[in-house]
């Protein structure tokens, strides 16, 4: 099948049992119907993977997966997505990441990569156009992520070379572990875990195919409308430019929801002007694009004083200001850069390893768990979280041995009476919103597919007061459920064509239209606006039902302890949770609104009308 | 009375700070509401808060959000636009991040 443009058609797909790689057909209709990024990796592992495999175990398979516009001249629309079965949750799971990595793939001629089996030695993959090799990894096994990038470039004599890879966070199957690409973390859900438990430690690309595009015309009319909607945008230039994902930090600081202490909220902080733009502005500062993205939005930060000066990093990310800052406790923004970095040589998330040293702080702090390494965990001990840190990454020590996997597998470790503490759904620990002050990003927590995962169903409403589709009461739990369901189907576009969320969310009014014209023009196929909501919808739907088939329901759709009874002390939003009679109102609703029944089942008929109809064989029997 | 302002965004960059007390006055028989403070504040800051507040029909701005004790006035009834003494009011600008 030769295709138009946007897709090569092809996928490779490699063994690491045998060491052998083949090319492969995608057929169109399948590309019609899922596109590519979260969709197409979500519907492969679906009907790739039996239900029950162990996500570390050789049957599991890592996929990274590109769209029709990775490649082109599409701005802020050449990002990767991971997918696989998550370690750290159980279910399917969708990491994305940006950077330069993505475009390479894809201009090696394929759409998707699928990685199975298990090597028996330590090795990392090059894809030079249609050209495979596996090469040994003997000697990068135990390197840092930027130093395997270094010395991979050095072996193959290719300083253009894009590589993804993992640390030492990775190597030890930490459920906290992620792939790094360059410098950007496809961080959540432990898909460097996955990587690890194949034995492969990198992917090395360079690529030389350019993506053809069928109708330029027509292509270049939805490039130019994005441009011009970023143009317009009261936040894409004027904050993100200059400020990055940081920007957060404020409105979500001043109705009281940035978390700290592990969520306890115990104290008044004014973490904007210690570790929010305010704080970081005290750093050295430039920007790192993305490919072919206008806005820039990437902070290279470095420290100047103290004992973290020279150090820089990509970011801190708002979620890492929070998880890494507030979180902990820490209020020196140098430590944070510090930390951010560290965990990128590691190749850990940087939330779930900053959550799970939140929780292992607040345990001693309350005498439930003694520091028997001399750690000196205590909420604001930088020292202790950078320690602490190394030991997740190698798994040592007593607080690296039990949180290395997550809060979740920590309080199977340590008993059921550490279940409050412990800050995750699903197993996924919680981004940086306390959602007892945002309810629809609360229901999204709760019922996203992979978890606590603010990028897929993110209450842009509540958090940062968007009109679209319409303005929300935050504190209402009234209409969340319908608007939960926009979120996420919104979410399941940018992630299934791998445009940027943060560019998807300054044009929210215009975003499917301007998609649908760039992605007919690229592949020469006509899409829709409805087509691209449908796209959306039958992701959230597809997780749903593998999900499903792994043995989850309704009971898993559900918050931490804490915020389902601890009210809020401070600020605009004291006295505010999400009860369990709060949340099941909202999971009804949410249900109702995504036409599920009551036990969040799918209904055949939905499942038909999305073209899910092979999937109806695996609803749960009732009875 | 004194209320209490938190500026969000550009509004922020009006206050040159994040948050202030504001002094009102309230005259005999006209009770303080919402946008009795948002014209003081306009007045303190010389036509910099309205011109970020209304378009040009003289309606609020829907890219911009006032809350009353955590609350978007958007969704009060007019009764509970009242002000008081110790009350917090945040303005905001659309902002974004994550």
């Amino acid at each position: 099948m030769m295709f138009q443009g946007g897709w090569f058609g092809k996928l490779l797909r490699i063994n690491l049992t045998t060491q052998t790689s083949m090319v492969e057909d995608i057929p169109e209709e399948l590309l019609k119907k899922y596109i590519g990024g979260a969709a197409l990796g979500s519907k492969i592992l679906y009907d790739e993977l039996a239900p029950g495999i162990d996500p570390l175990g050789e049957e599991n398979k890592l996929l990274y997966t590109t769209g029709p516009l990775t490649g082109t001249d599409a701005p802020s629309a050449s990002r990767l997505n991971i997918a696989t079965k998550s370690p750290l949750t159980g279910t399917v799971t969708n990491s994305l990441s940006g950077g330069h990595f993505p475009v390479e793939l894809k201009w090696t001629g394929y759409d998707i990569v699928i990685i199975e089996g298990k090597s028996k030695e330590p090795v990392y993959i090059v894809i030079k156009d249609d050209k495979v090799s596996f090469k040994s990894a003997e000697k990068l096994w135990g390197l840092n992520t930027f130093d395997t990038q270094t010395i991979i470039k050095e072996k193959l004599n290719d300083l253009e070379v894009r590589i993804s890879c993992i640390g030492p966070a990775g190597e030890n199957l930490s459920m906290m572990s992620a792939i790094i690409n360059e410098a950007r973390a496809a961080g959540r859900k432990g898909v460097g875990a996955v990587m690890g438990s194949k034995n492969l430690k990198a992917v090395a690309v360079r690529g030389t195919n350019k993506v053809p595009i069928a109708n330029e015309e027509k292509f270049k009319a939805g490039v130019k409308g994005v441009y011009a909607g970023l143009k317009a945008s009261p936040m894409a230039y004027p904050v993100f430019s200059k400020v990055g994902s940081v920007s957060a930090a404020e409105p979500v600081a001043a109705v009281g929801c940035l978390p700290s202490n592990n969520w306890q909220n115990d104290k008044e902080v004014d973490w904007v002007e210690k570790i929010g733009d305010k704080g970081l502005a005290e750093t050295d500062q430039t920007n790192n694009s993305c490919y072919r993205c206008p806005i820039s939005c990437s902070q290279v930060r470095m420290a100047k004083k103290g004992k973290y000066a020279g150090i820089s990093t990509e970011g801190p990310e708002f979620e890492t200001v929070y998880s890494l800052g507030s979180g902990v406790g820490v209020t020196n923004p140098t430590a944070i850069i510090g930390a951010d970095r560290l965990c990128d040589e590691l190749g850990l998330d940087t939330i779930s390893a900053g959550v799970a040293i939140s929780m292992a702080m607040e345990l001693v702090e309350r005498g439930i768990l003694a520091d028997e390494d001399g750690l000196g965990l205590q909420f604001g001990n930088d020292d202790a979280v950078m320690r602490l840190l190394r030991d997740l990454a190698y798994r040592q020590g007593q607080m690296g041995t039990i949180f290395a996997d997550g809060t979740k597998c920590a309080v199977e470790k340590l008993g059921e009476h550490t279940a409050h503490y412990s800050m995750q759904v699903k197993g996924l620990e919680l981004p940086a919103y306390d959602v007892r002050g945002f309810k629809a990003h609360g229901l999204n927590y709760a019922t996203c597919y992979t978890g606590a995962d603010h990028n897929k169903g993110y209450s842009i409403q509540e958090v940062f007061g968007m009109p679209v589709p319409y303005p929300v009461e935050r504190l209402d739990i009234k209409g969340k459920g319908k608007l939960t369901k926009f979120n996420q189907d919104f979410a399941g576009l940018f992630d299934t064509i791998t445009f940027c969320e943060f560019a998807a969310i300054f044009i929210p009014d215009q975003f499917q239209a301007r998609v649908a014209e760039m992605i007919s023009g690229a592949t020469g196929l006509e899409f829709t606006e409805q087509d691209m909501w449908d796209v959306g919808e039958r992701l959230n739907n597809l997780c749903r039902m593998f999900n499903l088939r792994e043995g989850f329901s309704r009971k898993d759709d559900t918050l931490p302890p804490r915020l389902m009874t601890e009210p809020l002390k401070f600020g605009l939003s004291k006295g505010e949770m999400i009860s369990k009679e709060d949340l099941d109102f909202m999971l009804d609703e949410y249900y109702e609104a995504r036409q599920w029944d009551a036990d969040g089942i799918p209904t055949p008929a939905k499942l038909t009308a999305l073209g899910l109809e092979d999937t109806i064989k695996d609803l749960p029997q009732k009875g | 009375m004194t209320v209490e302002i938190i500026g969000v965004g550009i509004f922020r960059e009006i206050l040159q700070r994040s948050k202030m007390p504001l002094e009102i006055k309230p005259v005999a028989g006209n009770p303080v509401t919402v946008f009795t403070v948002l014209e003081t504040l306009d007045v303190l800051y010389e036509g910099q808060f309205a011109k970020e507040l209304y378009l040009e029909d003289g309606k609020l701005n829907l890219w911009t959000r006032i809350m009353l004790n955590g609350r978007d006035i958007r969704f009060l009834d007019e009764d509970k636009l009242f002000v008081y003494e110790g009350d917090t009011i945040l303005i905001s600008s659309v902002m974004a991040g994550g």
